[in-house]
């Protein structure tokens, strides 16, 4: 399983990542969900588009591999579970995550990310987060492996997805005609 | 102050918030007459119904749930059709809002306007010296005309109009009159069509054509975003209209950076090109419209496509492309936003604009029309705001003091002059034009009262504050100005705390006046909050939501059951009772009875770039982006400029940049983007906590040609401002 | 506190480790005083203590620094943990062997020297991290062993009594590590500079520092400079002189460290 961007629907507008927030009612500078502008010179036109981003819920995830106490899992469906309870916070997985995903709360000293509410999605709700996207730009979809037709495994600013084979997949944003001024 | 963590906070026992040095009566978190939404189970949770009262589009429903007696989060009631079981980022920050460590909390005197030197004081200590203060002006100036209010859009909910309701109980007394938002465009629909009145945005999906002149629905009505976004998968051509690449216009399929304040230009040269192609609909327009005629001889005198290309800097071509487009598909629909209409020209704009909805028959039609507002679902009683005034008050009504140009009016009243402020629901000293002119009239005063919930800039030039409750802690109903739904606000904790609700403190405020003067007030002295909210219903609502007592809204927010489309019965609400395209109405208010090209402000020379200061999407104006969360994600202001304006300026990415004019100076990092045009910067209006930010510093107050007739004050033309920057 | 437990950390258990070695294998063969090879064995042993100690402060929770023992199957901290452990249980029972002649005693010095090795090697597979592209080559374990080359042999030139032969061939090694090690990092700055997003920036990051030319001076120039001119004028150096490079070169190599925390760019998701 993993998430589902749809760069093209997106309008960067933080609603899930403080969906996130207001689910687990974290710590101010934690954010397991950032919204991330694309730089606008990506494109053929200056546009605004954006890169909504949590935990990829890796296919090799470095955050397990690197983590000294074992606090990182890989569930069965793909969930890469962090477990607050076993960290000791080495900080160890934050430096190994080529996507600044693992956050330290400083109040806990413990590490903490995306579990992708696995305790919602075992409730047979949708994540906090694609329950708030007010334009449907993110879902969670059930990963097999394949990539599916229109969907992209990055889009511009997304670290190398050879390192760690994130399980998100992109929409791409379409860009549309402009007639402007300074041309 | 203490940072409290909201996480140890919900964690709380009464170890940890004793730690924490939080007051004793704010573990008492008991339900004792507290009615929940939804039966609490066994696990101690319970649902609420509450409605977001800012002045937002979107005005959504909101389901909140409590644990223990504590809020624990916010989630957007699916029940609501329109915000579909989602907030916007402010809206899940609620949360955070309540507990946050910032809130004030409790009533405070400020030993020196300024000064920051606050000391905590009783309610019944505020209340005197607030009661004795009004009862000395009324005695030395024979009137209560010298107390102003200064009340707003901080807090729509209706219940909230009890603020003027306790104003008018103690005498006749100065208002702030007018609205800075949205007059100039709802005086330009009002000559119009005889009011405003939009489509339901659930609508939208409806049109095949869909032109998004001058609004930024992706950060202002995120909810609204969806439906125009559905319209697109179902084939509608998407165009945005606006002089700045916005978050909106990034998505859609064309935009068009048009010159700003040409947009009257646009539309007028579109109407001649509509015109003379014979795209009109001049069935719809002998049916139901008075003055085409005249319109159409004014198009064919005085406006060609060349001259709109002109002024408008879009090239010939691309106008008459898109008044074909627009022309031809049925239905097509316009949403004209604030920000266009906020010029010295902007009611003019917003008629030309409406005319072209007109010619070419699109209004009354569902998935077309010409989009700005509405104010159909605000038929309450207003009960805490209607309030007699105390037998024999002096003078011969309330003075009326334009809201637009706040600062200079307050300093010069005259007879009797302005002695004290109370200002609620609005932050003047952040959002007003001309900040230090605002500034001045606060010094000038013997008095000023602010209730609120932190210490913002006008708190800060205040004597008094008294703190506010949020809407979990207390009663409330709210409708929208754009979609058709109605949502009760329940009390679903107690309040934090000594907050109080507004009518609380006027019901408190009352009493003590009348112990200290016998009948100085009118203002009801004691009553139960969710009596005052079931007192705002009436059959008219009833029969609009379909309810038959307002109780019902406990079960969750209710739309109205018919006129989702605007002015389908053909029915304006004009003297004539048709569309007026020439206004003798307009004339009365001083201007031409035609939708005419007004023109637009341009640069000095000494100012030569134009600084727009529309709104952040993590904010609405002075709300939210003090809250810890935000500032997670941004807590610095910046000024975005053209890539060939800053090297022409020396100015480099994050360098610090001036911009200036006569009036002030604010320094800013700048932000280098082609989302901006070379003559054009842009600033987003927001009140930072800690930061002497505020674009304001640089904003005259000057005003927008219309919003007279409707609001009683003309708009403000905050984007007719002019500056320079320079590398610091 | 930010990394400076690492700082720490990492030097002072390359120090420790270099410096095992050295004791081991001139123990091996050499003949070393009894007293003073026990002697030595503690300060090694407590230095390894320390820096196990230093490294705990990075943690956020200490006490349960037990735990870092349980993923050897993947990650290298638990690796790098477990053998900085077994290299202190190991000079424990070094330390008890000390008496005449012992041949467990020297057998045991080869298995020690094994280990400090792998000890320091698994200390830089920590760092071998994708996310990091400066670190993700053989870089962080090529310098860590040449820390502990540099430090380890002047440490026990300090602590024993040697024969000049001895002696003056632990200084010559220094001065190739020390040169070698120059060699190194210039190259390693130079690939660095020529690469591109990360990398470069990196580089840039090194270069740009202002402690870059400090360390430049105190870790390589000076001290090698002084080798060249001891060997121009064929002086021997004595103890004094050791005494010296040796608190250049550590202070040179905390300011490297301080470099290779500080100054390394991670992969980021662009934009902000
Ligand atoms: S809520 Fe949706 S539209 Fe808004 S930033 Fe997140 S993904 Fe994008
Ligand atoms: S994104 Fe980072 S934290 Fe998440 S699974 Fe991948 S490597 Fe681990
Ligand atoms: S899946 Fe859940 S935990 Fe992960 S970002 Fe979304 S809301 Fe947060
Ligand atoms: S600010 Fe507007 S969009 Fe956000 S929660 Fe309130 S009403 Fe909804």
């Amino acid at each position: 399983m993993g998430f589902l961007v749809d760069a093209e629907r997106c309008i960067g507008c933080h609603a899930c990542e403080m969906a996130c927030k207001n689910e687990y009612q974290s710590e101010p500078n934690v954010r397991w969900r950032k919204v991330y502008p694309i730089n606008e010179t990506e494109y053929s036109l200056p546009e605004r588009n954006h890169l909504s981003l949590a935990c990829n819920h890796c296919e090799k995830p470095e955050c397990l591999r690197v983590c000294p106490v074992r606090a990182y899992t890989k569930r069965e469906d793909g969930i890469v579970i962090h477990d607050q309870g076993r960290c000791i916070g080495c900080k160890m997985c934050a430096m190994a995550c080529p996507y600044e995903v693992p956050q330290y709360n400083v109040r806990l000293k413990k590490m903490e990310k995306c579990n992708l509410c696995d305790g919602r999605l075992d409730q047979g709700l949708k994540t906090a987060c694609e329950a708030a996207c007010p334009v449907e730009a993110l879902s969670v979809i059930d990963f097999n492996g394949f990539t599916k037709y229109g969907f992209v495994i990055a889009l511009p600013g997304f670290p190398d997805p050879s390192i760690t084979k994130p399980t998100t997949r992109f929409i791409k944003p379409r860009i549309g005609a402009q007639v402007r001024r300074d041309q | 102050m203490k940072e409290i963590s909201r996480r140890s906070f919900l964690k709380g026992t009464a170890a940890t918030g004793a730690a924490l040095g939080l007051s004793g009566s704010f573990y008492n978190f008991l339900f004792s007459g507290l009615e929940p939404a939804q039966a609490s189970d066994e696990t101690g949770i319970q649902k609420f119904q509450n409605a977001c009262p800012r002045n937002c589009y979107d005005t959504c429903s909101i389901l909140s749930t409590v644990e223990n007696g504590i809020l624990t989060k916010v989630e957007g009631n699916p029940q609501n059709t329109f915000t579909r079981g989602r907030l916007c980022a402010k809206g899940y920050t609620y949360t955070r809002r309540v507990y946050s460590p910032d809130r004030i909390k409790y009533p405070m005197r400020q030993n020196g306007r300024g000064s920051g030197n606050w000391e905590r004081i009783s309610w019944d200590e505020a209340y005197t010296l607030i009661a004795k203060n009004i009862l000395k002006i009324k005695k030395e100036y024979g009137s209560t005309l010298p107390i102003c209010l200064n009340k707003y859009s901080g807090n729509f909910d209706i219940m909230h109009y009890g603020i003027e309701g306790m104003l008018s109980s103690f005498g006749n007394t100065s208002r702030a009159t007018g609205t800075p938002c949205w007059p100039a465009g709802i005086d330009s629909q009002t000559f119009d069509m005889g009011t405003i009145v939009n489509n339901d945005p659930e609508d939208l999906v409806n049109s095949k054509y869909l032109i998004l002149w001058g609004v930024n629905p992706a950060w202002t009505s995120v909810h609204s975003m969806y439906f125009v976004q559905e319209a697109q998968r179902r084939g509608c051509k998407i165009v945005a209209i606006d002089p700045v690449l916005t978050q909106t216009a990034s998505k859609a399929d064309l935009y068009l950076q048009i010159k700003p304040s040409t947009d009257g230009a646009l539309a007028l040269g579109m109407a001649r090109y509509i015109l003379d192609h014979n795209l009109i609909d001049a069935k719809w327009l002998m049916n139901n419209a008075l003055g085409y005629n005249e319109f159409f001889d004014y198009l064919k005198n005085n406006i060609t496509t060349d001259w709109a290309a002109e002024k408008t800097g879009l090239p010939k071509n691309v106008i008459e492309t898109l008044a074909r487009e627009y022309a031809t598909a049925k239905p097509a629909n316009i949403w004209i936003g604030y920000g266009m209409q906020r010029h010295a020209n902007g009611g003019q704009n917003v008629r030309a604009i409406d005319a072209l909805a007109a010619i070419t028959g699109n209004i009354g039609k569902s998935g077309g029309g010409a989009q700005y507002a509405h104010l159909e679902t605000w038929g309450f009683n207003y009960h805490a705001m209607v309030q007699n005034k105390p037998a024999g008050s002096a003078g011969s009504g309330d003075r009326a003091i334009n809201i637009n140009n706040f600062g200079a009016e307050v300093l010069a009243a005259k007879e009797p002059p302005i002695k004290m402020l109370w200002i609620a629901c609005r932050n003047p000293m952040s959002q007003d034009p001309e900040t230090s002119v605002v500034k001045k009239a606060f010094e000038a005063m013997d008095f000023v009262v602010t209730a609120d919930q932190f210490f913002n800039p006008s708190v800060a030039m205040s004597d008094i504050v008294l703190p506010v409750t949020t809407i979990f802690e207390t009663w409330g109903v709210n409708v929208s100005y754009w979609h058709y739904w109605l949502c009760l606000n329940q009390q679903a904790i107690k309040p934090m705390y000594e907050s109080k609700n507004d009518i609380q403190i006027a019901m408190e405020l009352s009493k003590k006046m009348n112990e200290l003067e016998p009948g100085s007030c009118t203002f009801p002295t004691s009553g139960d909050l969710k009596d005052w909210v079931g007192k705002e219903f009436n059959t008219g609502i009833y029969n609009q939501f379909g309810i038959s007592d307002w109780k019902e809204l406990e079960k969750g927010p209710v739309k109205t059951k018919a006129g989702h489309v605007a002015w389908q019965d053909g029915k304006f609400r004009t003297s004539s009772g048709k569309y007026e395209i020439w206004s003798e109405e307009a004339k009365k208010f001083g201007h031409l009875p035609l939708p005419v090209y007004r023109e637009e402000l341009k640069p000095a020379n000494e100012y030569p770039y134009r600084c727009i200061s529309p709104h952040w999407k993590l904010n609405i104006h002075s709300q939210f982006q003090n809250l810890d969360w935000m500032q997670a994600i941004n807590n610095a202001p910046f000024i975005e400029i053209h890539p060939e304006t800053a090297q022409k300026m020396g100015i480099q990415e994050k360098d610090n940049v001036k911009m200036y004019n006569d009036l002030g100076y604010i320094v800013l990092p700048a932000k280098i983007t082609e989302t901006v045009a070379q003559d054009i910067v842009v600033v987003y209006e927001a009140w930072y906590k800690d930061k002497n930010f505020n674009v304001n510093y640089t904003v005259k107050a000057l005003p927008a040609d219309m919003g007279k007739k409707a609001t009683g004050m003309p708009g403000m033309a905050f984007h007719d401002n002019f500056v320079n920057i320079a590398k610091v | 506190m930010g990394e400076y437990p690492l700082i720490l950390f990492t030097v002072l258990s390359q120090l420790s480790a270099g410096a095992a070695i050295t004791l081991s294998l001139l123990d091996y063969f050499t003949k070393i005083d009894n007293s003073a090879g026990k002697k030595s064995t503690l300060v090694v042993l407590v230095m390894i203590a320390l820096s196990l100690g230093i490294s705990l402060l990075h943690l956020g929770h200490p006490f349960n620094a037990y735990r870092a023992l349980t993923n050897i199957g993947s990650s290298w901290l638990s690796r790098e943990a477990i053998l900085f452990f077994l290299l202190g249980i190991l000079l424990l029972v070094y330390y008890f062997q000390w008496k005449e002649e012992n041949s467990f005693r020297k057998s045991l010095g080869l298995i020690i020297s094994v280990v400090s090795v792998l000890a320091v090697v698994s200390s830089g597979m920590v760092y071998v991290l994708p996310a990091v592209p400066a670190w993700n080559n053989f870089s962080p374990i090529l310098f860590f062993l040449f820390t502990g080359a540099a430090l380890g042999p002047m440490f026990i030139l300090l602590m024993l009594k040697l024969t000049n032969g001895a002696f003056s061939r632990l200084v010559q090694f220094t001065a190739v590590i020390l040169a070698a090690s120059l060699m190194c990092f210039i190259v390693y700055v130079s690939v660095l500079l020529s690469g591109s997003g990360a990398s470069a920036s990196t580089g840039s990051q090194i270069v740009g520092s202002g402690i870059f030319w400090p360390r430049l001076l105190v870790n390589w120039i000076l001290p090698l400079g002084i080798f060249a001119w001891l060997t121009f004028k064929r002086i021997s150096p004595d103890r004094k002189v050791v005494c010296s490079l040796f608190v250049m070169v550590f202070i040179g190599e905390l300011l490297g460290r301080y470099l290779f925390y500080y100054a390394s760019v991670a992969l980021k998701v662009a934009g902000l």
